[in-house]
């Protein structure tokens, strides 16, 4: 007679290797339309930072601003990596741009519109790597570099009070960003 | 200007009533009314900064343009600063420096295409100089892109479209790169419009400075333009490129040409089976002639045809007495019947009973008119009928076979040998005979009981002959049996008169018992 304890493990080890299987296509299957989603994404971005500041000349000088590292733009990825480090550039953008300050510089609805996308893209991007900071293991040189530089960005911002002026650079330097993750992307 | 006039006049013209109380009251009042009208002066006289900045930049190639502010006539030179974003020093246009025109080409100093450029124009009007506003330009996501060449070539329900990007005016360490070198990849949408509906096709992508599409299920021999834009992801800038036209094709596919012919081919066989089939079942294009029945009804029809005159060969009449002979004929008379049983002699050796071809022996009593064939008149004195030729026996013999013929009523000829004769009632059997009636005289029998003088059939219908004696065909062993022919038969041309006046005659003939010819 067979002990009914005995079946479990062997149900477990099923349902488990169900579910991996059933985890790896539902997260193959949003990257199916990461194409089309991608082709739209940047113009539309910029398009809204533009309407967010219409009328900003950058007449002001501020000291040291952040610039976007030379080596993140050039640089020969892998198609994971590139995928991961895209997906990495887009969620500092999100928490850098949703920032309360941000508010009392630009116009409201051009604002809105540009993080609820932002944070679809995140989303699509995630479902297509669900682990994005494990994946991401790029040269150690480029991750090293992408982060000091989004941290150069709240530096900057702090040290000028989250002026217009400041918030005009990073403005524009979103926009850098924005274009580097459709060459990531491609 | 005419402000200025006025206080000019005024500083040197002071007003007589008041020169002298109030010289000193209004001097200054002047004065300052002319400061002030000066400083009013337009701007346009003093000169002033460029304005409305707008930069021209297709497929990276820029052209910043402005308006002066200035009168014309008033000289102005203008100098054109940029800089990219990063960099906070201002470069001055090389091309651009001092000119006089209200355009800068800024193509080769905009020489990082992912950075964002600011630019300002300067007005120098002698000694003033003016700074226009900055104008923001990002070259790669601004410059507008396109239009592409295209080239439609027709195929078969289908159009080719060949593509190919416009030419980069953008230098990397002097070298010109292409749009695909810039963006590395470009969207591509095609519009197809037709005579009644425009549409816009599935965006595509492409990689190559040439490139070309099929579009497929077009309707053939239809007029089709094609516009393509070109675009890349971060820019969506685009000039569309102007319509090409062209027809669709029209060739026909091969089997259709093959089914086509197998087709008519067949149509065509089936029509000439169709047509021999009726041809050979006689149904047209008989190739024969009439009967001489027909043909001699025609000819009664149109009495005005000329026939052609009988070859006539002269002949020696030998007057002999005919015998009646005794032969089965319907209706005929019991004295004509033993007359003509008695008669023993062969009276078809004289002449050749003619035959009825095709004609089936009448039943006994049938009506007159119809046909019997090897059925010998009984009380008629045979009339013969020579068989084509007429036999030349002489017209008296054929005239002394006519005198057998018993039956009154005339002797009765059919001029249509295809007729046959049946005896009428009581007037015993009779023979047709072929002969030229055109010299024939006609009398009444003699046994028929009526006189010379007694009108013959052909009196009473002028112009038509009626065969009312059964036509009998005799195996001749002499002659044999002659099957009418229809070229045996002579046309004959009716002359009432002459029947008239040859009845006498012939009454009198009827008695030697031949015809005269």
């Amino acid at each position: 007679m067979a002990v009914p304890g005995s079946q479990q493990p062997c149900l477990r080890n099923g349902t488990l290797a169900l579910l991996l299987l059933l985890t790896t296509l539902t997260s193959g299957l949003p990257c199916h339309h990461l194409q089309t989603l991608d082709n739209a994404f940047p113009w539309e971005q910029l398009q809204l930072l533009d309407h967010m500041a219409p009328n900003s000349t950058h007449t002001c000088q501020l000291h040291n601003p952040p610039f976007f590292p030379d080596t993140l733009r050039y640089n020969n990825l892998s198609p994971q990596q590139a995928v991961a480090a895209a997906l990495r550039i887009l969620q500092h953008l999100f928490h850098t741009l949703s920032a309360n300050s941000t508010s009392q510089h630009w116009h409201i609805q051009p604002r809105h519109c540009l993080l609820n996308q932002l944070q679809h893209h995140i989303h699509r991007l995630e479902q297509c790597r669900p682990d994005n900071a494990r994946l991401f293991k790029g040269p150690r040189n480029l991750v090293f570099t992408m982060k000091r530089y989004f941290r150069d960005i709240h530096l900057f911002l702090h040290a000028h009070n989250h002026s217009a002026c400041a918030w005009e650079h990073i403005r524009l330097e979103a926009i850098t960003c924005f274009q580097h993750v459709d060459t990531l992307l491609r | 200007m005419l402000s200025i006039a006025v206080s000019w006049q005024q500083l040197n013209c002071p007003p007589a009533d008041t020169r002298g109380i109030n010289s000193h009251f209004h001097f200054p009042a002047y004065l300052g009314f002319l400061s002030a009208a000066v400083c009013s002066l337009p701007e346009r006289i003093l000169g002033g900064p460029p304005h409305n900045l707008h930069m021209e930049s297709n497929n990276f190639q820029h052209i910043l343009s402005w308006q002066a502010r200035n009168d014309p006539a008033v000289p102005t030179s203008y100098r054109v600063f940029y800089r990219p974003r990063r960099n906070w020093d201002w470069t001055s246009a090389r091309q651009c420096s001092g000119t006089a025109q209200l355009s800068c080409d800024l193509t080769e100093e905009f020489k990082d295409t992912s950075t964002e450029y600011y630019a300002f124009v300067q007005s120098i009007t002698g000694t003033r100089v003016f700074n226009s506003s900055v104008l923001r330009f990002a070259p790669l996501t601004q410059t507008r892109l396109g239009p592409p060449e295209v080239n439609v070539t027709p195929c078969l329900n289908c159009i080719n479209v060949t593509m190919k990007l416009p030419t980069s005016h953008y230098r990397e360490k002097g070298k010109l790169l292409s749009l695909i070198d810039i963006y590395e990849e470009l969207d591509y949408e095609i519009t197809l419009k037709s005579q009644d509906r425009e549409d816009k096709r599935a965006q595509e992508k492409t990689t190559e400075e040439v490139f070309s599409t099929v579009i497929e299920e077009l309707y053939p021999s239809r007029n089709y333009c094609v516009s393509v834009v070109v675009s890349a992801s971060l820019n969506k800038h685009s000039i569309p490129s102007p319509w090409k036209c062209v027809l669709s094709g029209s060739m026909a596919h091969p089997g259709y040409h093959l089914a086509a012919v197998a087709g008519a081919v067949c149509v065509s066989l089936v029509i000439g089976a169709a047509l021999k089939s009726l041809h050979a079942g006689g149904y047209f294009l008989l190739g024969k002639s009439l009967p001489r029945a027909l043909e001699s009804i025609r000819r009664w029809v149109y009495p005005s045809w000329i026939f052609p005159a009988e070859e006539v060969d002269s002949v020696e009449v030998i007057p002999r007495e005919v015998k009646p002979k005794a032969s089965g004929c319907s209706g005929s008379g019991s004295g004509s019947d033993s007359e003509d049983s008695d008669s023993s002699a062969p009276w078809d050796h004289n002449y050749t009973r003619r035959g009825v071809l095709g004609r089936a022996p009448p039943a006994p009593g049938t009506p007159p008119g119809q046909y019997s064939e090897n059925r010998p008149c009984e009380d008629s004195g045979t009339l013969g009928t020579a068989s084509t030729p007429p036999e030349p026996r002489g017209s008296e013999e054929q005239d002394s076979d006519l005198e057998g013929e018993q039956d009154s009523g005339g002797e009765v000829l059919s001029p249509f040998p295809g007729l046959s004769c049946q005896c009428p009632a009581g007037q015993g059997g009779s023979a047709c005979f072929t002969i030229d009636l055109q010299s024939v005289l006609l009398g009444t029998l003699e046994g028929s009981g009526h006189g010379p003088a007694a009108a013959l059939p052909a009196r009473e219908h002028e112009g038509l002959w009626q065969c009312d004696h059964a036509l009998e065909a005799r195996d001749d062993p002499g002659t044999g049996h002659k099957a009418l022919g229809a070229d045996g038969f002579q046309e004959w041309q009716n002359s009432p008169s002459e029947e008239e006046s040859d009845s006498s005659e012939s009454d009198t003939e009827q008695v030697t018992g031949y015809m005269r010819r």
